[in-house]
């Protein structure tokens, strides 16, 4: 076959992936970004070219910078418990073969149920007369928060239901990481005079750093897009304490029309999201081993 | 330096018994060869012994000390593994001080005892490098240094050298063999490979199925096998094989059922002065060099012969397969070597 032809093949087997991405990605945000430039409503009753006022408006608006701010402390409260909690239980799996398949199972199941499903249940259990989670605090005397209905306790109550939807994603991407970690190393570290805590620092983090850089970034870059549980659970509120960049963009986008301004905001979440992984990898660049 | 003692060790998974009951003796000092074919159980002795796996039953001493129950960390060995267990991450140096850095040691001695190693094994020039950026060679000798930087009692291998091309394991088993005898360290060296056994040991022991055959050095081993599996199993190309019945004019003795001799003694000629095996023809002929090995068929038996240089010998030419009496070794039906005089 000729260069020509192998290039003509390379190009027609490239064609579906190209396809869909520019039709439902690359389209659809480029179409944001040039819907941001204008005073537009889903309607199409106007749609008034306005430079960058879309941007202006959003950088005066005391609620963006508040959403922007809950955003931070959503995916602070989110990622970084998630990361953690699940890196541990997939590290007693591993080192448990026994309960291993069942307990796997067991995390993953939250993954399949969906959102809707998952938020009725944290519903019923964050009820503040009803609800299982004060009964229990209850029964050792104390006072259970309205865990959905205080500004101050909402947000983490949101973030505890997101961590038990996505733990089990995650403890199966570290279970794979571990399981490639090699024995010789681990053995060859006891041997050295490592106790199990120095293996897990010095030899088995060191090595499945690239499976914690990856379960970061998508932790992180989940919960800034997280929707489905705020939406369910607390409708953004009490009194905007949930209103996160994805939520303040569906009210301006689904509720009040304003696609305009949605499309802006669109485009910072985008901005801040790429800011967000560019400093994680920053960050691991000289802690991640490839091997 | 310490010495070592397997006392009726025996180790098991689920119902498979891997190793049934091993008693062995290891000198201080001394460098011990486990052989044997693969799954003989040779990598699970060593590992029992460095605690890596616990025995079933028996147990295991360095130097009159019972670690049977004891951590590895703490039963004064170290081990080199096939794969080198370099820690990717880490570069040579950081390797190195990895052992000493979990012993606590000051960075003054570390420094000292790094430096130390490194001019022992030519590692200076690499210690800033990444396992990565090294070849197979400098690798094992980065693992050699991390076992040798803890001054371990007991110093493990375990088939150390399997990874490596055949020009280069030569290399590697000659720097063994000099860093024994320069530190004169217990070596406890598991390997399949009956030439690094034979050229790099005091004493072998040849384990089949997880049981000693026998342990002894490595010429009396070949000069006096005791079992028929060591006498085919020590000796490049393996020990020939006929059946005492297909033999005359000698006098073999009484419960003998098979007959060996090496390739080395077996004559393609044959004389009044040598035992006549049999004659077959010639099914495939090896030039190595300096030798040539020619294989027979000799009624059922497969013999080879070892010729000195390139002789004339042809595919499928008819020969007479002789040997001398004195090479004759006797085996009853249960495979233990019978005494010629017997």
């Amino acid at each position: 076959m000729s260069r020509r032809n192998d290039l003509w093949l390379g190009w027609l087997l490239l064609f579906p992936t190209l396809f869909v991405l520019g039709m439902f990605t690359v389209l659809p945000a480029l179409e944001s970004l040039y819907l941001s430039l204008f005073d537009f409503n889903a309607f199409m009753t106007r749609k008034t070219f306005v430079g960058l006022s879309n941007y202006s408006m959003l950088l005066n608006s005391p609620e963006y910078w508040q959403s922007l701010w809950v955003t931070f402390y959503f995916v602070a409260f989110t990622a970084i418990p998630s990361v953690i909690l699940a890196l541990f239980v997939a590290s007693v799996l591993d080192a448990n073969p026994f309960f291993r398949g069942i307990l796997r199972t067991v995390f993953l199941l939250p993954v399949a149920v969906s959102s809707a499903m998952a938020a009725m249940l944290w519903i019923f259990l964050y009820n503040p007369t009803s609800g299982y989670l004060n009964f229990i605090i209850e029964s050792f005397g104390f006072n259970g928060p309205n865990w959905l209905g205080d500004p101050q306790w909402a947000i983490p109550a949101v973030a505890l239901a997101s961590i038990w939807k996505e733990l089990g994603f995650n403890v199966i991407f570290f279970l794979a990481g571990l399981a490639s970690v090699p024995t010789d190393l681990k053995e060859a570290a006891a041997l050295d005079g490592a106790g199990p805590v120095q293996v897990f620092r010095h030899v088995t983090l060191p090595i499945l750093s690239p499976t914690v850089l990856f379960v970061s970034v998508i932790s992180v870059l989940n919960a800034f897009q997280s929707f489905g549980q705020i939406h369910i659970l607390t409708i953004g509120g009490p009194a905007g304490a949930t209103t996160t960049m994805v939520y303040n963009l569906y009210r301006d986008a689904f509720q009040n029309f304003q696609t305009g301004s949605a499309s802006a905001q669109a485009v910072v979440l985008f901005i801040v999201m790429l800011v967000g992984t560019s400093i994680q990898f920053r960050f691991a660049r000289s802690r991640v081993h490839y091997r | 330096m310490a010495s070592v003692e397997f006392r009726n060790v025996n180790k098991a998974f689920g119902t498979n018994i891997i190793v049934p009951g091993l008693n062995l003796k290891i000198a201080s000092g001394e460098f011990v060869a486990l052989v044997g074919p693969s799954g003989c159980g040779k990598s699970t002795c060593l590992r029992m012994l460095a605690g890596l796996e616990q025995p079933t039953g028996g147990r295991i001493f360095i130097d009159d000390r019972d670690v049977t129950e004891i951590s590895p960390k703490n039963r004064g060995v170290s081990m080199v593994f096939q794969s080198y267990a370099l820690y990717p991450h880490m570069t040579v140096h950081d390797n190195l001080a990895f052992p000493l850095k979990m012993a606590k040691l000051g960075a003054s001695e570390i420094t000292e005892r790094i430096n130390e190693v490194a001019a022992m094994l030519d590692l200076s020039e690499l210690l800033l490098r990444k396992p990565a950026q090294l070849s197979g060679g400098q690798k094992q000798r980065v693992a050699m240094g991390r076992a040798l930087v803890r001054k371990p009692q007991v110093l493990l291998f375990d088939e150390p050298l399997s990874n490596l091309d055949a020009q280069l394991r030569v290399r590697v088993r000659s720097e063994i063999a000099a860093l024994h005898e320069r530190i004169k360290s217990t070596i406890v060296y598991v390997t399949h490979d009956q030439v690094e056994a034979m050229t790099l040991a005091d004493r072998i022991a040849i384990l089949n199925k997880g049981s000693l055959e026998q342990a002894g050095p490595p010429l009396e081993v070949y000069g006096l096998p005791r079992t028929r599996f060591v006498a085919s199993f020590i000796g490049t190309p393996p020990m020939n094989f006929v059946k005492a019945s297909t033999l005359h004019g000698v006098k073999i003795p009484s419960g003998t059922t098979t007959v060996g001799f090496r390739p080395e003694a077996t004559e393609l000629a044959s004389s009044g002065e040598l035992i006549r095996i049999g004659s077959g023809k010639v099914s495939l002929v090896e030039p190595l060099g300096s030798t040539t090995h020619i294989h027979l068929r000799v009624g059922d038996d497969s013999i080879i012969a070892e010729s000195r240089g390139t002789p004339a010998q042809r595919l499928g030419d008819e020969l007479a397969v002789s040997t001398q009496a004195s090479s004759l070794f006797f085996f009853d039906a249960n495979g233990n070597r019978v005494d010629a005089g017997a």
